[in-house]
């Protein structure tokens, strides 16, 4: 659409809400629930606003994200990593010997590998010592 | 991987590997013994020629128990140092994956103690103390076990003794080589070999006839308690 063009629609939709403002004064009654039709600038203004308001909002957004950030790395420090690297291994270790024990405390016989002499195998077929 | 992976604890007995459990020495010791006064059964009515495989086999039985016995105790004793190690600290004498493990979580806590020194070790204290209770099961077993070792000892001696008194001439000096009862080795000291077969066959007549005579004096205690017991009671 050209210039001209664009300002002679302009022109005729001014006019046309030129009319249509006078009939609402005359009848104020009668076009109290009818909407307006928005007008182009109206438009781009509310739009534009709307934008700055969503850019506004992301960039607090992410200010407010990096804040958080910080101040978790700042929490996690060598103190706090030392102190859970520590506990994992120490933990890890615990069970690995708890769970080497374990089967010490049963009472269950029972063979890993090969066979067991003659003499003691009664006590390996009866499944229990 | 900072958790080393431990193998549960192991014995070896004769060709088998067997998962050590809390009975299974005692136990074994026992079925060693039951496995020995049946053998000396058939070495009393065996053929003669079949004397010293008999013998051999039971003298390696008795190896086999008496080195069960040690693991037993070696592993109880591994356990207790595992548990020194977390509760007290202590510097192991031995070299093995779990007190490796022990030395790993005891360093591991020890800085987290440091940094949190009202922190909620439980999972430490349940550890140690179930080493320590296994550790004193295992002992126990062990010592039971050593016990039932002595008398499958005693059994053997005589197995020796039948042995010797029934052996042919052949196997006469493998059969003596093995230990016989204390007063009838002084017995036999110095002997020729045909001189201990008698001797062991003398030795023998005499533990039958002295058994005899023993169970003849509780059958004649057991009837003078009756009696006495019946005359209070009419009294």
């Amino acid at each position: 659409m050209t210039a001209s063009k664009e300002a002679e629609r302009d022109a005729r939709y001014e006019k046309a809400m030129k009319e249509i403002r006078a009939k609402r004064r005359a009848d104020p009654k009668k076009w109290a629930d009818r909407k307006l039709p928005a007008l182009r600038e109206d438009v781009t203004a509310a739009q534009d606003a709307f934008l700055y308001v969503l850019s506004k909002a992301l960039y607090k957004e992410r200010d407010l994200a990096d804040e958080r950030l910080d101040a978790r790395l700042a929490a996690i420090d060598g103190k706090g990593a030392l102190l859970g690297a520590g506990r994992t291994v120490a933990r890890a270790n615990i069970d690995s010997v708890v769970r080497a024990v374990e089967p010490v405390t049963q009472r269950r016989a029972v063979i890993s590998e090969g066979r067991a002499p003659q003499w003691a195998e009664p006590l390996f077929t009866g499944g229990t010592t | 991987m900072f958790a080393i992976v431990l193998r549960p604890a192991e014995i070896q007995l004769g060709g088998a590997l067997i998962r050590c459990s809390r009975r299974i020495t005692s136990e074994l010791a026992d079925k060693a013994r039951d496995a020995a006064r049946a053998r000396l059964e058939t070495l009393r009515t065996c053929a003669p020629s079949a004397i010293a495989g008999h013998l051999a086999e039971l003298h390696e039985m008795q190896q086999q128990v008496t080195s069960v016995i040690r693991q037993t105790s070696n592993i109880a004793r591994e356990l207790r140092e595992a548990s020194a190690i977390l509760s007290k600290s202590e510097a192991p004498r031995g070299n093995s994956p779990l007190l490796h493990a022990c030395l790993q979580a005891h360093a591991a806590y020890a800085s987290v103690k440091a940094a949190v020194p009202d922190g909620d070790f439980r999972e430490l204290d349940e550890a140690v103390e179930q080493l320590n209770d296994t550790a004193a099961e295992l002992e126990k077993d062990a010592q039971t076990a050593k016990g039932r070792a002595e008398k499958l000892a005693g059994l053997l001696q005589e197995a020796s003794v039948i042995g010797l008194s029934r052996a042919p001439v052949k196997q006469r000096a493998t059969v003596a080589a093995y230990d016989l009862p204390p007063d009838l080795a002084d017995l036999c000291e110095g002997q020729p070999l045909a001189g201990k077969a008698a001797a062991a066959a003398a030795w023998l007549d005499d533990k039958t006839a002295s058994r005899e005579r023993q169970k003849m004096a509780r059958r004649d205690r057991q009837r003078q308690e009756l009696k006495s017991t019946i005359s209070e009671v009419w009294a």
